[in-house]
């Protein structure tokens, strides 16, 4: 049998673009972007990324100082991150020797007088270049206690010296699978059907942890909208760190729900009046509204009070946009911008302010340090096209007339039903929808209202559960009690909620499949 | 089960037409794939569907049978896909397949190989989340089930992205031409330490792999044969997906004890007593908690049904939404082993 196609993942950093640092072994992550002035910061060594540059993800590089500054060296392949092969070098080679059995801590006294090298010595080693391996060697060497450790004992020191003296960092290729609770984000791109040939419509506030997940499983072949609702536009920084390709960054938009929900009910609504507005467009060009449609476009755009923000905050309004074109298609039409309205606030291209997610740092939570912190002085940012510009009138067109395939929201400030019930619509039928929230109680009773009336089939209320084992010794295993996601970290009770668009009849005058 | 061929661009509002295939929904348990035909026919126990009145309906539609009873036509989904396909060996559902699917990081233009097909339940995933521009290579050692698993994929429509091969990986590896080719691998084997060598080569550098075990000790093994240096971040986890079912229930409040007391106790209470007590009351007041939630509209609906409960004896407070688990939880699965490719 013979390879049909190749594979088209690309594998190596190039400049300008953004990579995650995983420094001494998984101590520290953080992302950063490839530009001639990045630097990097690891304890008391700076040192900047040129030697990234090009480079295989995967690649292991130990940051070794020089006189006044340090520099990113490339390690040779085999090299373990946290310094396997020294490790070996410097302790017992016989682990299962009778000696090396019978050590134990009896005699230590943790005195703090076992190392005879000070502080001013290491200082003037590394004045006079001695490279970090040099000094590990030489604290090994002038430690009292180190041949009376166990093997064990002694691989603990060895790190422990390895990553303050010569830490190694790890070029890693960013992406979504580094977020944090990339458990719940993967069940949501699920069971949201995310993936190629899909219009995925978003509602967060998460910093656009969702729309980079769902960006990168549309790989570019299709659209994802991050609708807002808010004056200001949310930020969604995060879909920048991941590398998109340009179809893929081209293919992220943005668009006030406001518009979106209007475009939807005209288009709804015009196709339920086909009949009658085929007759009339007949006769119409460039800016023409069919008669029938006149009537509904002040009802459109007054009462656009989605933004039902609770607990008395501030309803906020969404203006919209004045419309480039009319655009007019057999049975549609685009309405021709009320001169009444305001223009909208153009907002200002967000300032590259990576959001911190989570401020822990176990493995699998990343967090996000502002890009300055590994980069500063960035430069010109990645050519390319940005993701994240507004979409244009036929984006919104063809969403308007045909519904999105999925959507995905992840708004903890908002009220489930009342998202549900306003944004349903714009879904096209038998489409699935996928909600996540920290707290059970609304997306409960944001179910038991889609049964009552109706809305969606398949709906279910789940929450997904995770746990790691601690396995890397096959003869020591440790099962990690930490529950990463569910009820015990009270923090996290994320809940999913899945359902499929059924067209039935809805308390609201939308027009019904049938 | 999506337009996924060059060139195809996704039509929303497309209906359903001779050929396509359907999920027939009842309910969450009761769903059937079925593929639309020209004059066939669907019978359930709501009783018989003319396929006819199917076609150049949306999805997502009610149809309803000769006797009156109805189903949905849901469109097809790998999710779907993996709840009605046809259980030739022991499967993996959403859980497992999202997390495998993230963890693996396959996207548009990936090269995935797996083993063994089974019943092609993540196959149908892995495909759908590769497609156009990438491809899945799937082994199964049992001839009969490689050719169910192709037939599946015609039917599902992804013949194009998936290609069913028979192969015994655990005795002969991986082919030689994927050397170096391949950016993530999934192992679901009896002895998956076997392979591990084969996958070592298959793998781009820095390409992760996923092995699925049922027992630990299948899991030692594994991860023995990946602690070598070839190989990088072993991790081990286990995923699991819990349900909750939700329902309106109402709680009593009649105690039986003596009325003159409850009303003093209720006139000095009344001032701290949660919402839902003050609408107990009798009062159809508007809840003024400080909430504005849109479930007030709701409520209104549940107090007047509460209401007439309380004509009872005693009061009752007005029903609300409770979700609990479901009674039978997911158990066990398997083990997900995953490492990387060191470069």
């Amino acid at each position: 049998m013979s390879m049909i196609g190749k594979s088209t993942i690309q594998n190596c950093a190039e400049f300008g673009s953004s990579v995650l640092l995983d420094i001494n072994d998984g101590d520290k992550m953080t992302f950063a972007r490839l530009h001639s002035a990045s630097t990097l910061k690891v304890g008391n060594m700076k040192c900047n990324l040129d030697a990234l540059v090009g480079q295989p993800y995967g690649a292991v590089f130990e940051l070794q100082s020089e006189r006044n500054s340090a520099k990113l060296v490339r390690l040779p392949t085999g090299s373990g991150i946290n310094g396997t092969k020294e490790k070996q070098e410097h302790c017992d080679a016989d682990q299962n020797s009778e000696e090396v059995k019978g050590r134990d801590n009896r005699a230590l006294v943790d005195d703090n007088k076992a190392q005879t090298l000070s502080c001013d010595d290491i200082d003037r080693m590394k004045r006079e270049g001695a490279s970090g391996r040099e000094i590990i060697e030489a604290l090994v060497a002038n430690s009292a206690s180190f041949e009376t450790k166990t093997a064990f004992s002694q691989e603990k020191y060895m790190k422990k010296k390895q990553k303050k003296y010569a830490p190694r960092v790890l070029l890693r290729r960013p992406s979504a699978r580094r977020f944090c609770r990339m458990d719940t984000l993967a069940l949501m791109m699920s069971l949201a059907n995310v993936g190629p040939k899909s219009d995925i419509l978003v509602l967060e506030s998460l910093g656009g942890l969702i729309t980079a997940a769902a960006a990168e499983r549309v790989g570019g072949h299709g659209s994802v909208c991050s609708a807002y609702y808010t004056t200001k536009r949310p930020p969604i920084d995060m879909v920048r760190l991941l590398n998109l390709d340009d179809a893929t960054a081209v293919s992220v938009v943005r668009a006030p729900l406001e518009k979106l929900v209007a475009a939807r009910r005209l288009a709804l609504s015009c196709k339920e009046q086909a009949p009658a507005v085929l007759k009339g467009s007949e006769v119409q060009n460039g800016g023409e509204v069919p008669v029938g449609n006149d009537q509904a476009l002040p009802a459109v755009l007054e009462g656009q009070n989605l933004a039902q923000v609770q607990n008395g905050r501030e309803e906020v309004k969404v203006s919209v946009p004045p419309q480039e074109e009319a655009m007019t298609m057999a049975g549609e039409s685009v309405p021709v911008e009320n001169s009444g309205s305001h223009s909208m606030e153009v907002d200002q291209e967000e300032k590259s302010n990576a959001t911190a997610v989570e401020g822990r740092q176990e493995d699998g939570c990343e967090p996000l340090d502002k890009e300055h912190n590994a980069a500063e002085g960035e430069g010109k940012a990645s050519k390319g096209p940005r993701p994240g510009n507004e979409a244009s009138s036929s984006d919104i067109q063809r969403w308007a007339s045909q519904g999105f395939s999925s959507l995905l929201v992840a708004a903890p400030e908002l009220d489930p039903w009342t998202v549900i019930k306003n944004i349903l619509p714009l879904l096209s039928s038998s489409s699935p929808f996928v909600i996540y929230s920290m707290y059970q109680q609304p997306l409960a009773e944001c179910m038991y209202q889609l049964q009552k009336n109706n809305m969606a089939v398949a709906i279910q209320l789940t929450e997904p559960w995770c746990r790691e084992y601690q396995d890397n010794k096959p003869s020591l295993k440790h099962v990690d009690t930490l529950l990463r996601v569910g009820l015990i970290t009270s923090r996290f009770s994320p809940a999913v909620e899945i359902g499929d668009v059924d067209p039935l009849q809805t308390k609201d005058t939308l027009p019904i499949f049938q | 089960m999506l337009p996924l061929h060059d060139g195809e661009v996704r039509r929303g509002d497309r209906l359903i037409q001779d050929g396509d295939l359907v999920i027939v929904y009842e309910s969450y348990k009761q769903m059937k794939a079925v593929t639309v035909t020209k004059n066939g026919e669907f019978q359930n126990r709501y009783g018989l569907f003319m396929h006819n009145d199917w076609i150049g309906k949306p999805f997502g539609c009610k149809v309803t049978g000769k006797k009156g009873g109805f189903v949905h036509l849901l469109a097809p989904s790998p999710q779907l896909w993996t709840l009605v396909l046809t259980h030739r060996t022991q499967i993996l559902y959403i859980m497992d397949i999202s997390f495998v699917l993230a963890y693996l990081e396959v996207r548009p233009g990936c090269v995935v190989i797996e083993s063994g097909t089974g019943s092609g339940s993540l196959t149908t995933a892995l495909a759908r989340a590769a497609a156009p521009t990438g491809h899945v290579y799937t082994f199964d050692f049992h001839e009969q089930r490689a050719e169910a698993a192709r037939k599946d994929f015609e039917r599902t429509g992804l013949s194009s992205f998936v290609t069913v091969s028979v192969r015994d990986i655990q005795g002969e590896g991986f082919p030689e031409e994927f050397a170096s080719e391949v950016d993530a691998v999934f192992l679901d084997l009896p002895q998956p330490w076997l392979a591990i060598p084969s996958v070592a080569k298959s793998l781009k550098a820095d390409s992760p792999v996923c092995s699925f075990s049922p027992c630990m000790e299948q899991v030692q093994r594994t991860c023995e044969a990946l602690t070598t240096t070839q190989f990088r971040d072993l991790r081990t986890f286990e995923v699991l997906l819990r349900s909750y079912e939700v329902h309106e229930e109402c709680f009593g409040t009649d105690l039986g004890l003596d009325s003159s007391n409850n009303e003093s106790e209720s006139a000095i209470l009344s001032e701290s007593s949660p919402p839902h007590k003050r609408l107990c009351s009798g009062n159809a007041e508007v809840i003024d908690s400080g909430e504005d939630r849109s479930q007030l509209s709701a409520k209104d609906n549940l107090i007047a049904k509460g209401s007439k409960k309380s004509r009872r004896r005693g009061e009752q407070l007005p029903g609300y939404v409770v979700a609990r688990p479901e009674a039978e939880a997911k158990g066990h699965t398997g083990y997900l082993t995953f490492a990387r490719r060191a470069v």
